[in-house]
């Protein structure tokens, strides 16, 4: 397990450039109290470092064989699609929080197309299959032209059927 | 611990009978039409051989026929090269020249990865126990419960879930026998149209699903738009839930690959 020790694990955590995607969920704050974040390039080549981490959260978590698959290929496509509407340079920022009815997972980057991803595309209807519930939401910032886009997933440990 | 060494019971005498076919082929001239009688007469009798050496190998995720196959190529090999001139026996020069080939023909496979052989076998217990414990809690098993099981630390069977992601090459839990029977079931389900109309770029999506090989299109079929669990679809297709999630992530990435343009 050492590949995930040097991932951060915070009490506390501000969104350090959209102003924070936890925004709206003031329900979700008191959860907050063990957060594992990963920061990296918003490059395609990243993604199996956030598939080990997601691994490693949700085995840990002690998922069902299945979840843990289904979540790994979830945060895998999240975040294939955030990487296409990522600007040059600007950084994956992915969440994973404990909650009492799943792991939530938060991935974010910055976008020079302030738009949510289609929800009706293929990949989209897999991320939906995967997860028991996926929005997406664009924060646009100020001055408009980019904004922060954001996928969040919550994902099943698939224990209780 | 039987290494692939130690290798083949050695029983000179069972193929003792061939000697003289050795020094027949020896006398007859390159060009000698009974060259080519003599010469299948004594492959013929050495398949066992080849047989025998492919049976050590097997187990290790190449389809037996595969193995068998290729060791009958080095068995020809070995007849076309023995020299009885030189004096060795000629199973103490094939046995060598086979299990070469068929080395070969796992390197060729991509299966000689250094995998070490701790993780092979936590693997394989690990796929063999997580069948088990599915068949009897009815879903899939959690590490916790899957470390029980097996009586392994909860940590090791974690490593060895991602080991055995990792490891592509392992192929443990290919079938032992290619059975296409239980595509077909998977086929029957029938694409589920209604459900893929609804994705905004089926039509690309489409000639690219008919392009998949026949399995990796059903178990993808059956996961996104059958609504089945990796394990249900593992039961129906005959291999590991480990072998289907790593199909459905190759599938997906080959998929997005594609699509890319349409996202």
């Amino acid at each position: 397990m050492s590949a995930f020790a040097r991932v951060g694990s915070t009490p506390d955590m501000e969104e350090t450039r959209s102003g924070g995607p936890y925004g709206g969920t003031p329900a979700a704050d008191g959860l907050l109290d063990e957060l594992v974040e990963l920061r990296l390039p918003a490059m395609a080549e990243q993604i199996p470092l956030v598939r080990m981490l997601t691994h490693g959260m949700v085995s840990r978590a002690d998922f069902g064989l299945d979840a843990i698959a289904d979540a790994k290929m979830a945060v895998d496509e999240a975040c294939a699609q955030l990487v296409q509407l990522a600007e040059l340079g600007s950084q994956l920022h992915c969440r994973f929080r404990q909650a009492p009815d799943g792991l939530h997972v938060v991935v974010s980057t910055r976008s020079t197309d302030p738009r949510p991803p289609s929800d009706r595309t293929f990949g989209w209807h897999v991320l939906t299959t995967l997860s028991r519930s996926v929005t997406a939401h664009c924060d646009v910032l100020p001055g408009g032209g980019a904004g922060i886009v954001t996928i969040e997933l919550v994902l099943n440990p698939g224990t209780s059927e | 611990m039987s290494g692939d060494r130690k290798t083949v019971l050695h029983r000179p005498d069972e193929y003792a009978h061939c000697e003289p076919l050795f020094d027949e082929l020896g006398e007859l001239d390159a060009d000698d039409p009974r060259r080519e009688v003599v010469r299948s007469k004594l492959v013929t009798e050495l398949l066992p051989l080849a047989e025998h050496i492919a049976t050590r190998f097997s187990g290790r995720g190449e389809p037996r026929e595969d193995l068998v196959q290729v060791a009958r190529i080095g068995l020809i090999n070995a007849v076309d090269r023995f020299d009885p001139g030189r004096g060795h026996d000629f199973l103490s020069f094939a046995v060598p020249t086979i299990m070469g080939e068929v080395r070969r023909h796992f390197r060729d496979t991509g299966w000689s990865v250094r995998v070490p052989r701790r993780l092979k076998e936590l693997h394989l217990s690990l796929s063999q126990g997580s069948a088990e414990l599915s068949q009897r809690l009815g879903r899939a098993p959690t590490p916790t419960e899957l470390a029980e099981h097996l009586n392994l630390e909860v940590d090791e069977v974690r490593e060895g879930l991602l080991a055995g992601n990792a490891y592509q090459a392992l192929s443990v839990d290919k079938p032992v026998h290619d059975d296409a029977e239980a595509l077909s079931l998977a086929d029957t389900m029938g694409e589920p149209d209604h459900e893929m109309a609804m994705v905004e770029n089926h039509e690309a999506l489409q000639p690219l699903l008919q392009e998949l090989p026949k399995r990796e299109r059903a178990i993808l079929v059956m996961r996104f738009f059958g609504g089945l669990t990796q394990t249900q679809i593992a039961d129906r297709v005959g291999i590991s839930q480990m072998h289907v999630s790593r199909l459905l992530s190759q599938t997906l990435e080959q998929l997005r690959g594609k699509l890319t343009g349409d996202i």
